[in-house]
């Protein structure tokens, strides 16, 4: 593959973000989501914090080969494994949109756009059905 | 216990998923040789019970009904019973004139799929190394270099350690140069998208163990 594309750029970066990225988008959920601090306490957070850097893990290979089917794959997993676990699909959707805002606001935006679609990949994969949940 | 004549993989499936869910290794062990004495060859008890109750071992603890270390201990008792029905079935008739070396991308323990492919392989006249999961690229290159095997097979599970199987098959080829091995991969995210072998720079890919058997076989001819 070339390794001058964006897409290889993109995931190089997040590769090299990936704390960083994980703890803006956490500290955006619990702002976000208050009541996620009451629920699960400072353990739940540190889990949160960790499931957020496990999916930038799998966005990144998703990224890298253009293949946004293979986030979606995964994120459709995430959903089933964190509401058998009493995580709703609510918080796994606005999760990954706050993964988005904070690729935003630190990657270049032809990078931040490749990495937007496969994330976008993942969100389309969560149909309406499954949002109530 | 009910006395089971016919060689059905689906007959034992149940009672050997039960066994490492509960995690009874005896009783497993038991189910296992049931099988065999029933008639079940080796592929067939890979493929027909082994790969199916891992994988509803892997479901269920999705589903929150088993932990992690449930998990982990079925997958110990299934990798012991995977050694004791290939040390049954293997014999020294065979000539291992073709060679083939497999590795995991993979950092995490999922291995279980390879060995598979090894194992059956070794059946059909094969002579496989393996070196199972957090192997070096440099020290795989290098064994690569020394023994030439005709075959190198890399497997992966999950996609983010598909960069590092594109950096492994990437060193071989540099490595070998001019005469290379064929390479082919497998795990799930070629299941799900089996182009992907050939982006990664790899030669070819199989659904599952058995498949890669016979492919590997009408790849690779007996005399070289």
């Amino acid at each position: 593959m070339d390794p001058v594309a964006v897409e290889g750029r993109a995931a190089a970066e997040l590769l090299a973000r990936k704390t960083s990225l994980a703890e803006m988008a956490t500290d955006a959920l619990y702002a976000d989501m208050p009541e996620l601090m009451t629920r699960y306490g400072a353990v739940g957070r540190e889990r949160c914090l960790e499931d957020i850097r496990y999916t930038i893990d799998h966005l990144i290979p998703a990224v890298d080969l253009a293949q946004p089917s293979m986030f979606a794959t995964y994120v459709g997993w995430l959903d089933d494994l964190l509401r058998a676990r009493n995580v709703s699909t609510r918080e796994v959707i606005r999760s990954l949109e706050l993964i988005e805002q904070a690729v935003r606001n630190e990657l270049a935006p032809d990078e931040a756009n490749v990495v937007a679609s496969c994330l976008r990949a993942g969100l389309d994969s969560l149909g309406a059905a499954r949002r109530e949940g | 216990m009910t006395v089971v004549t016919e060689a059905n993989p689906a007959e034992h499936y149940a009672t050997y998923l039960e066994a490492i869910r509960t995690g009874d290794r005896r009783r497993a062990f038991q189910i296992i040789d049931t099988a065999r004495d029933a008639g079940l060859d080796l592929a067939g008890i890979y493929l027909g019970i082994f790969q199916p109750a891992l994988r509803e071992i892997g479901g269920l603890w999705q589903n929150n009904e088993l932990t992690v270390a449930e998990e982990h201990l079925a997958t110990a008792i299934t990798e012991a019973a995977m050694a004791r029905a290939y040390e049954r079935a293997f014999t020294w008739s065979t000539d291992g004139s073709r060679t083939l070396i497999a590795a995991c991308a993979d950092v995490e323990r999922h291995e279980v799929g390879l060995r598979m492919l090894c194992d059956l392989l070794d059946l059909e006249g094969w002579r496989t190394t393996y070196l199972g999961s957090t192997v070096p690229i440099e020290s795989l290159a290098a064994m690569v270099l020394r023994l030439r095997p005709d075959v190198v097979a890399l497997s992966v599970a999950l996609s983010p350690h598909l960069p590092r199987l594109r950096a492994m098959v990437a060193a071989i080829r540099s490595t070998l140069g001019g005469e290379q091995p064929l390479i082919i991969v497998g795990g799930r995210p070629f299941l799900d998208d089996p182009s992907l072998a050939q982006r990664l720079g790899a030669d070819l890919t199989a659904r599952n163990a058995v498949d890669a058997v016979r492919l590997l076989g009408e790849r690779v001819s007996r005399a070289r």
